[in-house]
């Protein structure tokens, strides 16, 4: 059974390089299609984000987020629940974080401080986002998708009321709150570019994940009772209780990640539209195949699309839509369990068929 | 126009797409399945909808091309989910994400724009009607008359799915294989069809709610026009539990709560509370309706142990 289930891996790392590399190829060919100028468009969209600094910076930025929301939703998809409260919880981070900053946070506190509440206050509001639809599925087994849709939505509504009243500038034309406090930002990591000092934080967020994912008990628990609910129930697991805690840690992470974005990245909290970092982090989560230690890959590859479209927008005529698109097909084909299914199921059986026939040869040398 | 009809003719005006889409859910829920995609049916059936009756400056072969359009969304996603394997919600919120930016990439090929169709394509819209004899009477005429033929159509429509779920076969075998898709093979439905066929039906309702935004309601496509429609339909639909006249009727309420939203930001009020509190309302709805109907299974489970052992 060995070879039929290293075959098994084999095709799950294929059928992702052939999904990516379908995609890829399809961008390319989308670009050639439309573009006046497809050499150049090429040229731009595959080797654009590494070209300046300033590019790679705006990949950077990215980056830090995709791996929080990668994170969160890798957690929440290997308890096997469509709890997409990530996105909810992104936004609370970032707008209570901004709240708190505006408010709270004076000029004199030393930047370590104001940056570590800061991240407290976003894991506290994510965390308490999420566990709504959270406790609602686990004790009273209500859809986590419907709740955790509704929450999205009304959730950008609260958000807005939020900055509005408590934090607005009213010197602007729109929405946006006061200036963030200098101490509360996160300094740059290459001076005058979007990459800033949250990749440290991440890191350790990545590192501690993993750790507490594969070498914890708790860990374990919640791979089992995400992968096969009785067998864990059987085995004697609490399934309600590591269910909720990996789900809260998830809204916990989400919520930082939105914090830290803000944190990094804008002067002032100007989001009046879902950011859809939440969703992206779905993506993030089925590329990596549930595995936070492959997440990190994942959220460069989407981060990558992300900037090479973003630099195609401003730099020829191909719209940014274009890759949103081209990332739905990557899901659908590496969601597909069937997806190349024929020809790794007659390998299988090949391989089973070979190894019948040489037990046969064994037999037939052994008896004579 | 007194305020209050004002207010209820908006309703029934801003209901209607997403009555369409809730029982679109519902036929799925129906056979055991949530539609989460129909955000992404509507989308693309508003779209093509405007594109194809520009082209062609034909209504109803926009239509019917629009209908179409949703129609073959849901059989790829019924592709990769049923065949392919791929997890039925996954595939949903992928082609919601796909549909959403392939769409503002095909608008942008047409037209060169990627906002709005307004002004670019010269698109048809389907007539209001003026019933008869009810517009001359005062409070309910001003309610009740003067909308789109979608609005109507969506009103039969919520008959027709009634309908089709509980009085043909084709529902039966739909509310079966809903139920326990095993049980429904044992006796020779096979229930993969059954799902496409409910997939593509729901579909088609969906559709109807889609090309009625873009050809109706307003007469040209805009980018993300659904904005969480298909969303509250699927609530809707949750709160009653996959039946198509209660679907329908909370729809309403998200109707009367987006009426009462547009309403209000007449004033410069902060309707930010207000928007969001549908939402909220929702969850609460939900969670207590799923609590009581659980407590009632559990009892209904108990009355049947009883009465067994009584036999005994």
């Amino acid at each position: 059974m060995k070879e039929a289930r290293r075959v098994e891996f084999i095709f799950e790392m294929l059928r992702i390089v052939v999904a990516l590399a379908v995609a890829y190829l399809l961008t390319l060919l989308f670009i050639a299609f439309i573009s006046k100028d497809p050499i150049e468009a090429i040229y731009v969209f595959s080797i654009g984000p590494f070209t300046t600094a300033r590019r790679f910076g705006q990949l950077m930025a990215k980056f830090i987020p995709y791996m929080m929301t990668g994170l969160s939703m890798c957690l929440i998809y290997a308890c096997n629940r469509f709890n997409l409260i990530a996105e909810g919880s992104y936004l609370m981070g970032g707008c209570l974080f901004s709240v708190v900053a505006v408010n709270f946070i004076p000029e004199t506190m030393p930047p370590v401080l104001a940056v570590g509440l800061g991240l407290v206050v976003g894991a506290l509001a994510g965390l308490i986002v999420s566990a709504i639809p959270t406790i609602l599925r686990e004790k009273l087994g209500v859809s986590e998708i419907v709740t955790s849709v509704m929450f999205n939505y009304g959730f950008l509504y609260v958000s807005l009321f939020l900055i509005k009243f408590f934090a607005r500038d009213i010197s602007m034309s729109y929405v946006c709150s006061r200036l963030i406090p200098e101490n509360a930002k996160l300094g740059a990591v290459v001076p005058r570019t979007l990459f800033h000092s949250g990749i440290y934080i991440v890191a350790v967020v990545v590192m501690l994940v993993c750790l507490i994912y594969f070498k914890t008990p708790f860990g374990y628990r919640v791979r089992i009772s995400g992968s096969n609910q009785d067998f864990a129930r059987t085995e004697g697991i609490r399934i309600t209780g590591s269910l909720i805690v990996a789900q809260l840690l998830a809204g916990a992470i989400s919520g930082m990640g939105g914090a830290i974005d803000i944190m990094g990245v804008y002067d002032r909290y100007i989001w009046d539209q879902t950011p859809g970092v939440g969703t992206d982090g779905l993506l993030v989560a089925v590329l990596a195949r549930k595995n936070p230690a492959l997440v990190p890959i994942a959220a460069f590859l989407l981060a990558y699309m992300r900037t090479g479209a973003a630099i195609l927008n401003y730099a020829t005529d191909i719209p940014l839509e274009m890759v949103q698109m081209v990332q739905g097909i990557i899901i659908l084909m590496i969601g597909a369990e069937e997806f190349l299914g024929p020809i790794k199921n007659r390998m299988i059986f090949r391989l089973a068929q070979k190894k019948d026939r040489q037990k046969e040869a064994l037999a037939d040398v052994n008896t004579k | 126009m007194s305020t209050l009809s004002n207010i209820l003719f908006m309703t029934i005006r801003l209901s209607t797409p997403i009555v369409l889409a809730a029982l679109a859910c519902s036929i799925t829920k129906k056979a055991g399945l949530l539609n989460m995609g129909a955000e992404a049916l509507m989308l693309m059936a508003a779209l093509i909808g405007v594109l194809v009756s520009a082209w062609t400056q034909s209504l109803i072969i926009g239509l019917v091309a629009g209908l179409a359009s949703s129609i073959l969304i849901t059989l790829i996603i019924c592709y990769v989910s049923f065949d392919l394997k791929c997890d039925l919600n996954l595939t949903n919120i992928s082609m919601n994400n796909a549909v959403i930016g392939g769409t503002v990439f095909i608008m942008y090929l047409v037209t060169g724009q990627k906002s709005v169709t307004a002004g670019i394509l010269n698109s048809k819209t389907m007539p209001t009607v003026n019933i008869p004899i009810i517009k001359d009477i005062p409070f309910i005429g001003e309610v009740i008359s003067g909308h789109n033929v979608m609005t109507y159509i969506a009103i039969v429509m919520i008959v027709a799915v009634w309908f089709l779920l509980y009085k043909t076969v084709l529902g039966l075998r739909i509310r079966c294989v809903g139920e326990n898709p095993m049980a429904a093979e044992s006796v020779g439905i096979s229930s993969k069809k059954i799902w496409y066929i409910s997939y593509a039906l729901s579909g088609l309702v969906a559709g109807m709610g889609g090309v009625f935004l873009s050809m109706g309601y307003l007469s040209w496509f805009a980018r993300d026009m659904m904005g969480g429609r298909g969303f509250m339909a699927m609530a809707a639909m949750n709160i009653a539990n996959g039946e198509p006249v209660g679907s329908a009727v909370n729809a309403l309420l998200f109707g009367l709560a987006q009426a009462f939203g547009t309403f209000i930001q007449r004033f410069n009020i902060n309707a930010d509370l207000i928007l969001a509190f549908p939402y909220m309302f929702a969850v609460l709805l939900i969670s207590v309706l799923t609590f009581i109907r659980q407590r009632q299974e559990k009892q209904h489970r108990l009355n049947m142990i009883k009465a067994r052992e009584q036999k005994v």
